[in-house]
Parts: structure tokens; C-alpha cells; sequence
């Protein structure tokens, strides 16, 4: 079989040539360029990409948590459970995991999580998926254990306790879990080495418009990729796939606990860039 | 270029020199570019997404009986494409409707999220779904925008494709969402304006013991397919390498009279297909790259990325609640700004030709007052600012942190109207019906450039990415649109992320200075939209 992409004709050395076989292969060659397919460009994928993101309200007298969920894992985890009572749990959240927070836990420790799904409408390739988790003078939050942390962690001591996963749901039985594939997930790591700046940004740095109230943008961002998406996920995912991007944050018993406080989820700007991309049809 | 034609070889002719060369120099000169053509493409086109989250659509917005979600997705040409007249010649490029896919986070269990009126936000809630059903719209109408001024807020609107998910299935059946809408084929004007409808009235009970229920992290994707486009090579921030290089390839062809031999024609149709085997390659690339033989045109494809600002239940910001929950501004007085911020990341090498903000005017009931009478989501104080942009920044992973504006927009006074685009009413020219504005967000300019185009006056195109030293010298940029002389860009060819603001002050009257029932912003906030070229990838990287 010829390995030659615009002609099948080769002929051998002092073969002689005929008119028509000339013909043929000129032709195919012509045909071939005329007609550059996909396979022919190095280029033949379009990349897409989406934002999600969150700004929490900073009323903390009367604190609004959606989309953020609260989240037990116990059968009984809620206390009272109202009616009509054909579940057992109405805080039940499948997929999560922190290792700090007792599964089988009380009304007032638990996880916090916020999820957005999107749905493939054709085959694509996930490449890189951002988290950025911003603070500032309004958006408080150390990444720090306080002085009531679990047992494991010291006091001042750098949290490793959010949770990022990015699960595709099986297109044949998208609520099994267990058939879910996990292409990226970070957890239990040190959020203050992922700090959008390794040096808070010097002053009069901020000369972008408008000018904001708290100077440049400070606080976590990572790639669930690799640090500088030099090393993206690869992962191919058929049509039809639903595709979830969580991010989990803990809330302790005592909100002393860390710097994510009573209420984590209002402590970060949150933002999600995910890039997706698609052969060229 | 045109397609090559093939000079077919007649029934008995004598082999002779000319039919080599007639077909063998028009190939090479092909594929030592960059001159393929789009004749010679078999597939032209790119998919682009328009993805939108909402974080949450509460009970509150559908209490209203006109209450709805209205966002815009803007379709606009590329600046190159651009017509004066807002009208599609035979060569505008018009984007194609191809999928719609919705999906909203219920816990991935079969129940309803208790809305914030619960003492229980965010459980899972069995209440009767039959009353959830959601409607989806997409509709068009012709732009606001006119040579006259603003207005149209409710004219001539045609619906485009709908549906109505049974809440049944959107709440309660986990197997019925996400859905997807695939195969539609809706050619739409790109000068015409296109918003997406949400509507759920049944979210909103008077009955006081049953739980009213949310709908959130709602995520809607419109997936359109377009033409494929050429990247830019005269644009701001543009990365100073020589490009366009062409590697001659060398055909040996037979002298007049010579034998033809199987080099004349194996040989050289190999020196011909090592390039095709190669794959022809072209476009900007990582770290501002092209490649050193750009073999093709079709390279970019375009783009829009929708960047969320502002969410969730507070953000429509009551005047009037002193706890309104809006960052780094307090009552009482509200005099300082409040803003918000998000950070998004390009791939290198996309090119910004537009900015656009939706601000969303959709509101509900004031809880002072529980009325609508004069204005909801208006702004009337005539001290009022909206001041809306868009940064490159270096900074990520580095202790060098850099900011250069890319796109800037105050809008002011009580009308907050500067550079619409396109309004969304329920009923024509009555302000407290609005659903909301699109407003085009200019490119940083020194003097008026007549190769830049948009509905307003702006910049020419935007390179973003990252450099290495060969490739982070970088053409002039603008400071602010109409502003001074361009200059070095302040990013020295470094731009990790891009950073979206949006600041809100009122530094006379305060924040809560307009009348009762008014906001500051409407339900879910806003977007900003950036427009642009997307270099297309290769599919291993």
C-alpha cells in the first residue's frame, strides 16, 4: 500500500512511463490539493472557551449561599427532614471528598459545594480547566487553619482543604457514579503555593480600567492542568457526555477552624475558564 | 488563489514536457504558500460557543408577572468583515444556529433546590414540579441601534426556536437533563439582535407552606458554526516576528526534448507530497509562534467568550437595603464603589475585535415596598456611574504584575445609555418593562483609526498571549479609547490571563440615592462578551 498522501503512482527506477499512468497520478495530486481535507491541516481543531464564575454578596446579616449547596453524606444527615419525607437526605451531594470534614457529620459541619454541568454536543477534547479563587479587603480569606483546626493542622498553618473535580458522567447512565470518569481533580493540596502571585503586586501596579477599589487582583489560581497549562488535559469525551466542574470548599464545626470561616463560600471571587476544543467539520 | 486545474493528458498524445510542468509548478507554488485558498478547502467551517451561566434564577424574579431572564448573545461581525451600512453583504460571513444545550445543578438527584425563602436554602425539595415548567426562547430582532438614536425595545421581535422543559422532567428526572438541542441549522444575521429567553413562573408560590425552589448554576450553551477566518497580522500588541515566510520547494522538471523519466514525475510529485504528509500548517501559536512555512489562510476561527460579572440574588443591589451587600461600599451614604472582577484565561494567540456588556435590567419586588412603580432596574440619579473594562495582565506565576487596558467604557447618568447596541423590553419604549441593554465596549485608540471598526468608534485588533523573548516585542497599544498616543504596551508581551471590571459609584448621591424600588443592577448582573480570532489547534495539543 503507498504511503503517499496525493498519489498512489510510484514508479520504479528506468521503468518506463506510460502516458496515462503520468495522467492519473497528476491528476490525484490536483484532485488531493483541491480538496484539503481535516487530515491534511495541522490545524483542524477550534477551541472554545467558557467562563463560569461566582461573586458572593457581602451581606453577611442575611447570607444568600446559591449556587453554592450544602452538602452532608449521612443517610440521616438532616435533622429534620420536612415533609413530604420520600428521601432520606436533602442534602445529599454525590462525588464529594475532603478529608477534614466527618462524613457523617451535624447540621453545622459539612461541605459547601458549587457545581455547573454542561452537556457535549459533539465529540470534544477537554484541554485546560482555571480556578481562580480572588480576595481582597471585602473577600477575606487567609488560607490558613485558625486555632480550632482539625487535629492535623497547626494553627496559621497553610489549608489544604478545597476541592476541585471535573467528572464526565457516562453518556449510556449519566446518574451512576461509579461509571463517571474523573478527568482532572485537585485536592488535599497546599492552596498557598498556587497563589496567583508568589508577591503581592507592587503599588501602582494597578493601571488597569477601571481602577478597583482594592488595587491588582490577589488570591489563588491554579490549572488543573498542569501550573502553566504547558501540559494540558488530554481527555477525548464522546457527544452526549455531561460534563460537571465542581468546586467544594469545608465548613468546620467551630468556624474558627480556618479562614474559610462559617460561611466559606463567601470568602473568593470565584471564576472557572475551561477550555474545550472541537474538530472542524 | 483559485483551484489548480488539472490539464488532463488527450488519448494518444506524446508525453511531452508541458504536461508536467503545467500541473506540477501550480502545486508547488501552492504548497510553498501561503497561498492555499479557501477554494481548496473541503471543510471551511468552526464551531463557536456562546456559553452563559447564570448562578441561580430565583423565586423572587418570577413573582413579577413579566418576570424573565433576557441575554443577549451577540453574533457581530469580525472588524475586517465590518459593513458601515449594518446590513449583510454577499460577503458577511453569517453565523449559523447548530445546537443548544442546557443544564442546571440539582444535586444530580431527582428533586428541586429550596430557594433562599427557605429557611433551608439549597435541600433538595419534593414539592409538586408540575407547576416548574421552564421556557427557553431564542429570539431576533433588529437592533435598538439606529442612525436616529435608541429605540425598538419591543418591535418586530421573531422567535427563533423554543421549548418548554416539563418540570417534571428539568427538576425531578435526572435522566431528562442536561439536554441537548442538536441539529438545528438557523442561518442569522450578524447585524441583528438575538437574546435568549428564560422564563419559569411557576417558581414563585403564594401558598406559604410549600418550599419555592430555584433553579441554579443554570448553564445554557448555543453552539453556532462559521466560516473559518485568516489571523490578523495589523493589530495592537502584535508580536514584532516576520511572518509569512514561504520555503521554496524545487520541482526538477525535463529541459524541451528531454526524456521524461520516473524522477520527472515519481520525484517530484514526493518533493510535493512530503509537504502534504507534513500537514500544512499556519496561525498564531503558543508564545506568539507561527510556523516557519505558513502553507494555509483558513487558520482562526471566530469566537466569543462570555465572561460573567456580578450573581446570584443580591446583585440586583436595592437602593434602599442598607445590608445590600455590595463589596467595598457601605451604608450609610454608599458614596465609595462598588465593583466586581473576574479573571479569565485567553489561549495565545486569540486576537480581541470587539468588547460588549449586557447589563441586565430584570428585577423584582422591592422589600420595602414590593413594588415595581417606578423603574426597576433603572438608575435615575444623574450622578450615577457604570464604569465597565477589559485588562491583558501579566502576573500569573510571577512576581511582575502588569496591567494593560484592552477595552473601556463608562456609562453614565441616569440613563446609563453610552454606546448601546441593543434593548430588550416587554413592551416598546416603557423603561420599567426593560429586560436589558447590550452596549459596545470600545478598544483602547489614540487618534480615530479607519481600519478599526464596530458599532462605536474604537481600536483596532488585540493580540493576547504570552512571549518568549523573540516573540514579547510587541507592536503600540492604547492606554483608553480616544485616548493619548500609542505607546509600548504595559504587558511587555507577557499576558497570562485576561481580568473583566465592573465598578458601580455614585459619588454625590450614594449608591442608594435614586428613588424607592429602583436597583442598581439588575437580576444576574451582566456579561461581558469578548469577540474575536480563535487560532485554531492541532488535535494532540
Amino acid at each position: 500500500m503507498s504511503t503517499r498522501e496525493l498519489s498512489k503512482y510510484q514508479a520504479a527506477n528506468g521503468v518506463s512511463i506510460a502516458g496515462t499512468d503520468v495522467s492519473h497520478a497528476l491528476r490525484d495530486a490536483t484532485d488531493v490539493l483541491n480538496d484539503l481535507q481535516p487530515k491534511h491541516l495541522e490545524r483542524n481543531y477550534t477551541r472554545k472557551v467558557w467562563c463560569i464564575g461566582h461573586s458572593p454578596s457581602t451581606n453577611t446579616a442575611n447570607p444568600r449561599s446559591l449556587p453554592w449547596l450544602p452538602n452532608y453524606n449521612a443517610a440521616g444527615g438532616a435533622a429534620a427532614v420536612e415533609p413530604p419525607t420520600d428521601f432520606d437526605n436533602p442534602y445529599r451531594y454525590k462525588g464529594d471528598w475532603n478529608d477534614d470534614i466527618d462524613p457523617v457529620n451535624s447540621a453545622t459541619e459539612k461541605l459547601w459545594a458549587m457545581e455547573w454541568a454542561v452537556i457535549l454536543s459533539r465529540p470534544s477534547v477537554l484541554r485546560r480547566v482555571v480556578v481562580s479563587a480572588l480576595v481582597d479587603s471585602a473577600y477575606v480569606n487567609t488560607f490558613r487553619y485558625g486555632v480550632a483546626g482539625p487535629s492535623n493542622h497547626g494553627n496559621d498553618q497553610p489549608v489544604y482543604d478545597l476541592t476541585c473535580i471535573v467528572q464526565a458522567d457516562d453518556i449510556y447512565a449519566q446518574g451512576k457514579r461509579e461509571l463517571s470518569l474523573v478527568p482532572a481533580i485537585r485536592r488535599s493540596f497546599k492552596l498557598d503555593g498556587h497563589m496567583l502571585s508568589k508577591y503581592a503586586p507592587a503599588p501602582g501596579t494597578d493601571t488597569g480600567l477601571p481602577a478597583y477599589p482594592t488595587g491588582s487582583a490577589e488570591g489563588l489560581m491554579f490549572d488543573m492542568a498542569n501550573h502553566d497549562g504547558s501540559d494540558l488535559l488530554d481527555t477525548p469525551l464522546p457527544a452526549g457526555t455531561r460534563l460537571r466542574f465542581i468546586v467544594q470548599v469545608p465548613q468546620y464545626l467551630n468556624p474558627a477552624s480556618s479562614s474559610w470561616g462559617a460561611t466559606p463560600w463567601m470568602h473568593n471571587l470565584w471564576g472557572i475558564t475551561i477550555w474545550m476544543d472541537e474538530q472542524n467539520a | 488563489m483559485p483551484k489548480l486545474t488539472p490539464v488532463p493528458l488527450s488519448r494518444g498524445t506524446k508525453l511531452a514536457v508541458d504536461q508536467l510542468s503545467s500541473n506540477l509548478v501550480p502545486a508547488r507554488n501552492l504548497l510553498q504558500g501561503p497561498t492555499t485558498d479557501k477554494a481548496n478547502y473541503g471543510q471551511k467551517y468552526g464551531r463557536f460557543d456562546v456559553a452563559i451561566p447564570i448562578p441561580s434564577i430565583s423565586a423572587k424574579l418570577m413573582e413579577w408577572e413579566h418576570g424573565r431572564l433576557a441575554i443577549p448573545i451577540p453574533l457581530l461581525p469580525l472588524q475586517d468583515e465590518w459593513e458601515a451600512s449594518l446590513v449583510p453583504s454577499s460577503s458577511t460571513p453569517c453565523p449559523r444556529l447548530r445546537a443548544i444545550s442546557i443544564s442546571l445543578n440539582q444535586r444530580a438527584e431527582g428533586y428541586g433546590i429550596a430557594d433562599y425563602s427557605s429557611t433551608e436554602e439549597g435541600k433538595m425539595t419534593a414539592t409538586n414540579m408540575d407547576r416548574y415548567d421552564t421556557t427557553f426562547e431564542l429570539v431576533t430582532k433588529p437592533l435598538s441601534m439606529t442612525t436616529s438614536g435608541i429605540a425598538r425595545y419591543a418591535r418586530n421581535i421573531k422567535s427563533l426556536w423554543k421549548t418548554v422543559l416539563p418540570g417534571v422532567d428539568l427538576l425531578s428526572n435526572p435522566d431528562a437533563t442536561p439536554v441537548v438541542f442538536k441539529d438545528l441549522q438557523e442561518t442569522l444575521n450578524p447585524y441583528s439582535g438575538h437574546w435568549l429567553l428564560v422564563s419559569c413562573p411557576g417558581l414563585f408560590t403564594v401558598v406559604p407552606t410549600e418550599t419555592t425552589c430555584a433553579i441554579p448554576s443554570l448553564m445554557v450553551v448555543l453552539t453556532f458554526d462559521r466560516v473559518l477566518v485568516s489571523r490578523d497580522q495589523d493589530m495592537q500588541n502584535c508580536p514584532l516576528i516576520t511572518g509569512l515566510q514561504a520555503t521554496p520547494l524545487t520541482l526538477t522538471l525535463p529541459s524541451s526534448n528531454a526524456l521524461v523519466t520516473e524522477t520527472h514525475v515519481q520525484g517530484n510529485l514526493g518533493v510535493l507530497d512530503a509537504v502534504v504528509a507534513e500537514r500544512l500548517d499556519a496561525g498564531w501559536q503558543e508564545y506568539g509562534e507561527i510556523p516557519p512555512t505558513e502553507q494555509t489562510t483558513l487558520d482562526s476561527s471566530y469566537s466569543v467568550v462570555a465572561i460573567p460579572l456580578w450573581a446570584g440574588w443580591e446583585d440586583v443591589r436595592q437602593q434602599d437595603v442598607a445590608t445590600a451587600g455590595m463589596p467595598y461600599s457601605a451604608g450609610p451614604g454608599f458614596l465609595t464603589p462598588t465593583a466586581d472582577r473576574r479573571l479569565a484565561v485567553l489561549p495565545d494567540g486569540f486576537v480581541i475585535h470587539h468588547c460588549l456588556l449586557w447589563r441586565s435590567q430584570a428585577g423584582f419586588p422591592c422589600p420595602l415596598t414590593g413594588g415595581y412603580a417606578t423603574g426597576m432596574g433603572q438608575v435615575v440619579s444623574p450622578t450615577m456611574q457604570m464604569l465597565i473594562g477589559l485588562n491583558l495582565v501579566q502576573g500569573w506565576n510571577t512576581d511582575n504584575t502588569r496591567y494593560q487596558p484592552a477595552a473601556y467604557l463608562p456609562l453614565n447618568g441616569a440613563s446609563l445609555s453610552d454606546n448601546t447596541v441593543d434593548l430588550l423590553g416587554q413592551i416598546d419604549n416603557y423603561v420599567p418593562y426593560m429586560d436589558g441593554s447590550l452596549h459596545y465596549i470600545p478598544l483602547v485608540y489614540a487618534a480615530v483609526d479607519p481600519s478599526a471598526n464596530g458599532f462605536y468608534p474604537t481600536g483596532k485588533p488585540i493580540y493576547v498571549g504570552r512571549g518568549t523573548r523573540k516573540t514579547s516585542a510587541r507592536s503600540t497599544i492604547g492606554s483608553t479609547p480616544a485616548g493619548p498616543a500609542l505607546g509600548a504596551p504595559l504587558t511587555q508581551g507577557q499576558e497570562t490571563h485576561v481580568e473583566a471590571r465592573w465598578l458601580i459609584q455614585d459619588p454625590a448621591a450614594g449608591l442608594d440615592g435614586g428613588p424607592a424600588d429602583s436597583a442598581v443592577l439588575g437580576y444576574a448582573g451582566g456579561v461581558l462578551y469578548i469577540v474575536g480570532k480563535m487560532p485554531l489547534v492541532s488535535g494532540d495539543k
